[in-house]
């Protein structure tokens, strides 16, 4: 109970949307990639819009929980809250976790946000051959996004200029999760990267349910089985940053 | 009455870098202290003596190289949970305050972290005891150190501490903000809650605390109630003197005249501050000063804290 009026707290709180380039990210980046999108459906009209629709709305989720996610617990050092949330009778990795779920939930509303502009300004019909695939791809999708959100506000408390690295981080990360392209035609190297990128299973997982080819469920279980490793992973990691601040005073070890 | 907390042989030492190599500095060479339920229990010393590090070790933040202590009778390092349940800190200054919330929503949030249900009216209450009820839904991002400082100790009492450190409570603030402050401190310890306290202001610890603690340099060098802090100092009294035609070469060279401090003042008149030993009546200091000059105006003042503490850290 407590668990959610955190949450809510932080949805209502905590999300900065007048900060103005997340207005930018959540309200206007989706209508600039679905304006492209509009006119590469007239020059080629064999694409398959559904899938492009929701890559629309997945650029603007991650792009907001890479920054969002990524400030969450840095910022508290900066702010000097990072003491006062420490000294607290609420773990580290719960408020880190209540952080992550609330900016995941945020882009989930993002993809909805695309979809509706999609449907309504654009007059795109959107189609799925499974809805309840689909949507427990979805499902998965923000799991993973919420694991995601965890790794990333776990390594930019690590090392001091990861905001200069952010920009960069967009879209080889959104290529690389074979958002764009499958990632069985990336480059061999690459591959083995993909797929330890948790959204790319359920990326893989959503477009298969929206196109109808035979459906896997290897990679729905694949997305929940590599998101519940990092949950653990950064669980241990925040563990150990508790205790390396407990012990020098100190956040980030490089 | 038993301690709520006990000190015992408390060791720390941080690793700092210094041109490129490790270095061990050690904060607090094996300190000892015990503090009674409901006691205001002052920290002073100078600035680096191990005040802030004392704190934070015992507000769990801070693990110690060595030592034990215990708080509400559980160790720091088994039960940080439980105590950290029971206590609560701030760590003075103006940070540790989410900009865009205003004071009953960071009021609330802290009350989510502490997992109790507090109602409305409650962190209204806890406002009114600091004097920012009028202020409760302004955006905290415009507030003056003051206001901020008075919503930390808001938010200190929000899990009903047994025990609140609070670390330099009235650093930056004018003396009215800072007075009130001190009304509030002294308000909680009338409600039986522990205060730890650091200060620079000698005349702060001496208005409040029960006891006090002078740390330098890691170590304690004298703890107990200000008035026996004062008393260990009182072989000497404190004389003001103005005078004219003032002999300074004379006057410095009188073996009883300690911590001689000479200013000019209006009228080419000079004011004089020395110690003289008790041993001695104001009438034979008198008589030996005015060798040296033409007294205008004498006065002679008690020990304050501020004397003990200078004479004990310099
Ligand atoms: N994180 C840290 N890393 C390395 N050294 C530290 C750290 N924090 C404190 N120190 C050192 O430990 C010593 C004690 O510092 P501490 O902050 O406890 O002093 P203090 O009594 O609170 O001083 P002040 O009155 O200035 O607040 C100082 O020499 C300080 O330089
Ligand atoms: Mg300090």
């Amino acid at each position: 109970m407590i668990a959610l009026r955190l949450l809510f707290f932080n949805l209502i709180k905590f999300t900065d949307l007048r900060n103005k380039f997340y207005q930018w990210i959540i309200f206007c980046q989706p209508l600039i990639f679905l304006t492209i999108l509009y006119f590469m459906l007239k020059v080629n009209p064999a694409i398959n819009i559904d899938k492009y629709i929701f890559a629309v709305g997945i650029i603007s989720a991650w792009s907001f929980i890479l920054y969002a996610s990524g400030t969450a617990l840095i910022s508290e050092k900066w702010g000097g809250t990072f003491e006062l949330i420490l000294g607290s009778n609420t773990s580290l990795f719960r408020i880190v976790l209540t952080k992550s779920v609330c900016n995941s939930l945020i882009g989930l509303l993002n993809i909805c946000l695309t979809i509706l502009y999609a449907q309504i300004i654009y007059g795109f019909e959107i189609h799925t051959s499974n809805l309840i695939l689909s949507i427990s791809s979805l499902i998965v999708l923000i799991y993973s996004l919420i694991s995601l959100g965890m790794v990333l506000a776990v390594l930019c408390s690590l090392f001091n200029n990861v905001f200069e690295y952010q920009n960069l981080m967009v879209f080889p990360f959104l290529i690389l999760s074979g958002l764009f392209i499958p990632v069985n035609d990336l480059p061999l190297i690459f591959q083995p990267i993909s797929y330890v990128i948790p959204m790319t299973w359920s990326i893989k997982s959503l477009y298969d349910s929206l196109i109808g080819i035979e459906f896997s469920y290897f990679y729905l279980l694949g997305g929940i089985l590599i998101s519940s490793f990092y949950f653990v992973l950064t669980y241990i990691f925040i563990s150990k940053i508790e205790l390396i601040f407990r012990k020098t005073n100190k956040i980030g070890v490089f | 009455m038993s301690s709520i907390i006990k000190v015992n042989n408390l060791y720390h030492e941080y690793t700092i870098k210094n041109n490129g190599k490790k270095e061990k500095k050690v904060a607090l060479k094996g300190i000892n202290f015990e503090v009674k339920q409901g006691e205001v229990f002052g920290l002073l010393g100078p600035n680096g003596a191990g005040k802030t590090t004392t704190i934070k070790i015992l507000t769990t933040l801070l693990i110690p190289k060595n030592g034990n202590v215990t708080l509400l009778d559980k160790d720091i390092l088994k039960s940080p949970g439980y105590i950290r349940k029971n206590i609560n800190f701030m760590l003075g200054g103006e940070r540790g305050i989410y900009n865009r919330l205003t004071p009953i929503e960071y009021l609330k949030y802290f009350s989510l972290l502490y997992k109790i249900k507090i109602p409305d009216n409650k962190l209204m209450e806890l406002l009114e005891l600091v004097g920012l009820e009028k202020n409760a839904n302004e955006e905290t991002i415009g507030f003056s150190k003051g206001m901020k400082q008075r919503l930390h100790i808001a938010r200190v009492l929000i899990n009903n501490p047994k025990i609140v450190f609070l670390d330099e409570p009235t650093i930056g603030l004018d003396p009215v903000i800072s007075e009130e402050v001190r009304l509030i401190i002294s308000r909680l310890s009338k409600k039986n809650i522990t205060v730890i306290l650091t200060t620079h202001y000698m005349q702060e610890a001496d208005d409040l605390c029960d006891r006090i603690a002078i740390i330098d340099e890691g170590e304690i060098k004298i703890i107990g109630t200000p008035t026996f802090i004062k008393s260990t100092h009182s072989d000497v009294k404190f004389y003001e003197v103005t005078c004219s035609n003032l002999d300074e070469v004379g006057i410095f060279s009188v073996e009883e005249i300690r911590n001689l401090a000479i200013k000019t003042i209006e009228g080419g008149l000079k004011l004089i501050r020395f110690e003289y030993p008790v041993t001695s009546t104001i009438k034979e200091v008198q008589k030996e000063i005015n060798q040296f000059c033409s007294i205008i105006k004498i006065n002679i003042r008690d020990v304050t804290l501020e004397d003990a503490y200078i004479k004990l850290v310099r």
